[in-house]
């Protein structure tokens, strides 16, 4: 059966309309088309209503009494379950909590957003043309700062990174250090993806339809790859500065630190070697390696010292005495290797030649190292 | 310029004494000078002021800080050159590094606050510009017990800092530019920025 007035289907039991409050008729439902009229769902829930006239019972959502006609809450009183009429005409029942956010002006009854007049009272709604206009608040600011905040993490985090490898591959360090710059670059795209996202998401609240706007985007699209470029550069370039720094550093330290242990084995030999010039003989065949060793090392240690003092001129004072020291194992290790030249001469011939060859040979020998002592011991 | 080439010089006298060639500070006021004249005659640009004032300064830092690291203080971000004095370098590091990050973040914000004009951005600079204010205030306190020579440029980095945060949250250029747009429409109403 169908209301003639609004034609709503109603229950057969009905003697008046429950949208419009229309008398009923008993031949209306056969005249009008069920398709054209929004049919009214299935009362939702177990709540009804009672008519304050009738005493009869009436499902929650209807207006007006269907036995007396008498509307069954006062105006401007909202409907508090309601169903959800489609553009097609169907009724799907909504749930008790969700809400189309569109209210009738006139009686404040929350309505489809397809409703062209109010389910309740029939007045005319402003129908919403827009999903934004459904809305009753407005949209948060679009989230620039959170795509320029990862975006530039990422980007740093990826700039340390490149960093590392270039400090590490300079100092030529082993393989599992370079797990580290490794893992910060997988660490960093992941950021750099994430950053990525949040552009999407700038970009899907903001539909760059006008030049402006698309503009804009593309400068920050520009802006971002530019600062990239830069961070990376910085970061190849500092990389590479620190890592020849401790290049250096570190071959110095290794060297000195030879230095140091050679020079102190060879002391240690020299100090007692015996009485007689076999024993002195065999004391030099004995360090002639050290010799050789630390002949190469002095070497490399004067022209790491040069860089050094290049490097760090506030060390002047300090890279020269240090130079000036190592220039005197050098010339002590020259010296030194003199004196095994003799010494493997002496080791052949037998006793009144050693001693006139100690005498012609190693005797000026050892008093320039003596000289040479007793200049670096004045000096000091 | 002095907030960032300043957090930088300060690492060249972290471990020795800063020579009269590395001091940056007889340079710094000309440049300072020559840069507020131009931000003065910009007044009624948006970008304008001190907020152009800022900028300038801004980048000009960073790259008298890339100049300057590379060139004389890099050596001091070396460990080896600390050997046997890791604590010192560690504090070192805790007194410089974070100033210098952060302040690398503010430039990126900064510049794509330029691009894209918007509040959030603004309110991500403020916050930026606030942990770079801790940190470098961080570094004044371990400088002055550890690095007692750093203290005069670790206070010229902290004090501009300070006045930074300040000026974006009290700013009307800063509100009008970048919340409502309208700083145009007030320029000319007012007749001066």
């Amino acid at each position: 059966m169908f209301c003639a007035n609004c034609a709503c289907e109603l229950p057969a039991v009905a003697k008046f309309c429950v949208r419009c409050g229309s008398t009923v008729g008993p031949s209306t439902g056969s005249a009008l088309t069920p398709v054209a009229a929004p049919p009214v769902s299935e009362p939702v829930g177990t709540t009804s209503v009672r008519c304050s006239k009738c005493g009869s019972q009436n499902p929650s959502d209807y207006s007006f009494c269907t036995t007396c006609g008498t509307a069954l809450r006062p105006t401007g009183s909202p409907v508090f379950v309601s169903s959800t009429v489609t553009a097609f005409g169907t009724a799907v029942p909504r749930a008790k909590n969700e809400t189309t956010g569109l209210f009738c002006n006139h009686c404040g009854t929350e309505n489809s957003e397809y409703a062209k007049f109010c389910f309740s009272c029939g007045q005319p709604q402003v129908v919403a043309s827009t999903d934004a206009a459904v809305h009753k608040e407005p949209l948060p600011p679009t989230p620039y700062s959170s795509f320029v905040l990862r975006l530039l993490v990422g980007l740093f985090l990826l700039a340390a990174a490149v960093f590392d490898f270039c400090q590490l591959a300079l100092q030529r360090a082993p393989h599992p250090q370079f797990v580290r710059p490794l893992l910060t670059t997988a660490f960093a795209l992941g950021i750099l993806f994430v950053a990525k996202q949040s552009w999407a998401v700038v970009l899907s609240r903001e539909q760059p339809t006008d030049r402006k706007l698309h503009k804009k985007h593309r400068r920050t699209i520009k802006y971002s790859v530019l600062i990239g470029i830069l961070f990376i550069l910085g970061a190849i370039l500092f990389g590479w500065l620190i890592g020849k720094d401790r290049q250096q550093l570190q071959a110095l330290e290794k060297d000195l630190a030879e230095y140091a242990s050679i020079g102190g084995r060879i002391s240690r030999a020299r100090e007692n070697p015996g009485k007689t010039i076999p024993d002195y003989v065999q004391m030099y065949i004995s360090i002639e390696s050290d010799v050789t060793t630390l002949a190469g090392t002095t070497s490399r240690l004067i022209r790491e010292l040069g860089e050094y003092d290049a490097d760090f001129p506030e060390f002047h004072a300090q890279t020269q005495r240090s130079t000036k020291n190592v220039s005197d194992t050098q010339r002590r290790m020259l010296l030194l290797g003199k004196q095994i030249a003799v010494a493997k001469k002496l080791k052949v011939v037998e006793d009144p030649e050693q001693r006139s060859i100690w005498i012609s040979e190693m005797q000026p020998i050892l008093e320039q190292e003596e000289q040479l002592d007793a200049g670096t011991t004045t000096e000091h | 310029m002095f907030e960032i080439a300043t957090a930088v010089a300060k690492s060249s006298a972290a471990f020795v004494l800063v020579t009269d060639q590395q001091n940056p500070a007889p340079v710094l006021p000309l440049g300072w000078l020559v840069m507020w004249w131009i931000c003065a005659r910009r007044k009624k640009d948006p970008i304008g002021g001190w907020l152009a004032y800022y900028y300038y300064q801004l980048y000009v830092g960073i790259i008298f800080s890339v100049i300057l690291v590379a060139g004389v203080s890099i050596h001091n971000y070396v460990p080896e050159y600390f050997s046997g004095e890791t604590q010192r370098f560690l504090l070192f590091l805790l007194s410089s590094l974070p100033a210098i990050i952060l302040a690398v973040f503010e430039a990126g914000v900064a510049t794509f606050l330029l691009v894209l004009k918007t509040w959030d951005l603004v309110e991500l600079l403020r916050n930026v510009l606030i942990a770079q204010a801790v940190a470098q205030g961080i570094g004044l306190i371990v400088d002055a017990k550890y690095f007692p020579d750093n203290v005069p440029l670790s206070l010229l980095s902290f004090v501009p800092s300070v006045l930074w945060v300040g000026y974006f949250f009290r700013s009307d250029r800063v509100r009008r530019v970048f919340k409502t747009h309208d700083w145009e429409v007030v320029a000319k109403a007012v007749g001066v920025a």
